[in-house]
């Protein structure tokens, strides 16, 4: 009889406990590293790149010569580089039909898709993520501390159609309750993020709008040390810039330009090399949803 | 209240509050538990991240921090992380899951001793946890604090308690059962079984016995009340038997007083007592039937000498002689009774004064001849004189006409005796 009460109450408790799965994550795939070889199509005699003038025009061809001639290997025809002349210019132009592939940062993508149609390949990683903050900063002896000091002050901007350099900081003054037009005593477009940390630097501007890779990007160019600038304020991160190609690319021709810029790591001496001058990482597959948020912000600055 | 409600209330009420006792302690270790359990992770978290934090700080890697900073709270969100901020010893803030909040000074009691704090500190804000660690890289570089959402772990901690509470209710409600039936079959159906043997043991009911119980004590105690009801039945019996007994000698002896107490010890008829009740009871009946009623009173003509010369003894035997000599020819429902001395009263119901006198006439005639013609031979002729009275004529009541008879038989005397006289109207 005892016996029997005691077999019901472990029956009880024991229909009663349950265990819990915990799900173990799939080891990482392995990367392909050696990439087959492409046999371009044809009429697919070579590439143009398209890049927005996001440094100095220069700078910037320079800094993807490596690039362009790593893309030139895996497919087996000739790259060359275009620089817009603006962020604006650039889109143009791959509107046009000038660029076969072209790089664009998030608020020029957002611009873009909403011309025309764009196969989209990878975005870039850079500081070790594809998201970067944006900064408002002044120069380090400066007195203005916080975005309320910024009353008066004159401010340079990257271009109309840079994110961090422009976009994104506006939106931030705005919510502090900043009047573009009266609040601030002068608005420049520099053009690039490198022109903007000179200004400031130099004391052209007092303060500037620019991502939180420009001041290492500084130092490599010019030796400048970041902490001669002080930032006052963070916007909220951005995607990267996207690369992308003309809507009627050949698939084959888009998927071997996204396997050759994916075989493109910080982990190996060779990916290094190549993604060095653009102080990337690596790419990851583009996500269009990242730019939402771009989009969502570029509609509200509009009104 | 009887035992079974009692017990119907008494052991679920103990099983209920054991188990209630039982699963109040058990979900609150489980909580304690787990809010520890909880508290220990994150902080072994938040100390993984105060050693990058302090190296990105050291290198002034403001964007390196940036992206650690987002990029946790974006992981980490899912973990119930709801903020997350660096903070120097100023208590400025360096990077913060809330980009806005940079640049901003800390006012906040928590963080604000969060940065002078050299351990890991904790405060708990509701239904959220804060947390802090300083970021040390040789020397403190800042601070990393967090803030924790305990909606998940509560969440979690309700669905425990909840299984908890549900398993308790199921152990309860078949532990009641069990102890219930158990209870009921083993104590209390024995137990009012017992107590219905028991009231019809003390309505008198003897015979009664317990049915055999399970169980060594209520066994015993079933046998135990057999025996005492045997006990008490035989006992019972035993007294019945003799008290019927008691009953039937006392009726009896009762029997023997009441005929002595009417009867003449020498003669065996009845006495003088006897003889007025009769006559008062037959009175009456005359007297409402409008009948006569006729009254003889018998005297023994020289009755001394039989005694002074043949003794007492002797006397005696005449007079038990002569009652049944007197009583012989007798109706049912007439009475003899000896008066007293050597006189014999006699009531004749339904009787006239002349019937009554042939009556007499025959007891006299008896007398002389049967007496004398016996064995014992007496110093003179044995007679008698008798006095006849009458219901209503010789008088009205009993007295008057015992009187008129006792004159009449005193005529009877005068007139030279072995006679019989009637009564000539009530004696003035």
């Amino acid at each position: 009889m005892r016996r029997a009460w005691w077999l019901v109450l472990v029956l009880l408790v024991g229909s009663c406990t349950e265990d819990d799965e915990i799900p173990v994550a799939a080891p990482p795939a392995k990367r392909a590293t050696v990439l087959p070889v492409f046999s371009p199509p044809a009429g697919f005699t070579k590439l143009r790149f398209g890049l927005v003038p996001f440094l100095a025009k220069d700078t910037i061809a320079s800094a993807h010569q490596k690039i362009a001639d790593h893309l030139s290997k895996s497919l087996s025809v000739p790259v060359e580089i275009i620089v817009g002349d603006s962020y604006g210019d650039s889109i143009d132009r791959m509107q046009r039909g000038e660029f076969d592939l072209v790089e664009l940062s998030p608020l020029a993508y957002a611009e873009a898709t909403s011309r025309m149609k764009l196969k989209c390949l990878v975005q870039s990683i850079s500081d070790g993520s594809a998201t970067a903050s944006g900064y408002i900063f002044v120069r380090e002896d400066s007195p203005r501390r916080t975005i309320e000091d910024l009353k008066g002050a004159s401010f340079g901007f990257v271009d109309p159609m840079s994110t961090s350099g422009s976009l994104f900081a506006k939106k931030l003054l705005r919510e502090k309750g900043f009047d573009l037009e009266k609040d601030l005593s002068k608005m420049e477009y520099l053009g690039n993020h490198e022109a903007v940390l000179l200004a400031v630097m130099e004391g052209r501007v007092d303060a500037g709008a620019t991502f939180q890779g420009s001041f290492a990007a500084l130092r490599r160019s010019k030796g400048i040390d970041p902490l001669t600038f002080r930032v006052i304020a963070k916007t909220p991160r951005t995607p990267r810039d996207i690369f992308c190609v003309k809507p009627d690319m050949p698939n084959e021709v888009a998927e071997a330009i996204t396997a050759s810029l994916m075989s493109l790591t910080g982990r190996d001496r060779a990916g290094r090399e190549i993604l060095g001058p653009l102080n990337l990482n690596g790419f990851q597959p583009a996500n269009d949803k990242a730019y939402d948020e771009v989009r969502a912000v570029a509609a509200e600055l509009k009104k | 209240m009887g035992i079974r409600g009692q017990l119907t209330l008494l052991v679920p009420g103990i099983v209920a509050l054991a188990l209630a006792m039982g699963t109040f302690f058990e979900v609150r270790r489980e909580r304690r538990e787990s809010l520890d359990d909880f508290r220990q992770r994150n902080e072994k978290v938040l100390q993984a991240i105060g050693v990058t934090v302090a190296v990105q700080i050291a290198q002034n890697d403001m964007g390196g921090l940036d992206t650690l900073v987002a990029h946790l709270t974006e992981s980490m969100q899912q973990r119930d992380l709801i903020e997350l901020a660096v903070i120097d010893d100023t208590g400025r803030v360096l990077a913060h899951s809330t980009p806005d909040r940079f640049n901003t000074v800390v006012k906040d009691p928590f963080s604000l001793a969060a940065i002078t704090s050299e351990k890991p500190t904790l405060l708990r804000d509701g239904g959220q946890y804060l947390q802090s660690v300083p970021a040390i890289s040789g020397i403190r570089w800042g601070t990393v604090t967090a803030r924790y959402s305990l909606d998940r772990l509560n969440a979690q901690f309700e669905r425990t308690r909840n299984r908890l509470a549900i398993t308790s209710l199921a152990i309860f409600l078949a532990l009641a059962t069990i102890l219930f039936f158990g209870l009921d079959r083993l104590v209390v159906r024995p137990v009012l079984t017992l107590q219905g043997a028991v009231r019809r043991m003390g309505e008198g009911h003897l015979s009664t016995r317990v049915p055999p119980l399970r169980g060594s004590e209520l066994g015993e105690l079933t046998n135990t009340i057999n025996r005492m009801a045997s006990a008490l039945q035989h006992e019972r019996e035993n007294l019945e038997r003799s008290v019927t007994e008691r009953t039937k000698e006392l009726q009896e002896a009762n029997a023997r007083l009441e005929r002595l107490a009417v009867t003449d010890g020498l003669t065996g008829v009845f006495n003088h007592r006897r003889f007025q009740e009769q006559l008062q009871a037959e009175l009456i009946r005359s007297e409402r039937h409008k009948r006569p009623m006729g009254v003889l009173m018998v005297d023994v003509d020289f009755f001394k000498k039989v005694n002074d010369a043949m003794g007492h003894p002797a006397g005696d035997e005449l007079l038990r002689r002569l009652a049944e000599v007197l009583g012989a020819d007798l109706r049912q429902t007439d009475l003899i009774a000896r008066y007293g001395g050597e006189e014999f009263a006699v009531i004749l119901p339904e009787t006239t004064k002349s019937e009554a006198m042939q009556v007499a006439e025959r007891m006299r005639m008896a007398v002389e001849a049967r007496i004398n013609a016996g064995t014992t031979v007496f110093p003179m002729k044995v007679t008698v004189s008798i006095g006849v009275a009458t219901f209503p004529e010789d008088g009205k009541s009993g007295e008057q006409v015992l009187t008129a008879a006792d004159q009449a038989m005193y005529v009877a005397k005068r007139q030279g005796r072995n006679r019989v006289i009637g009564a000539r109207g009530p004696v003035s």
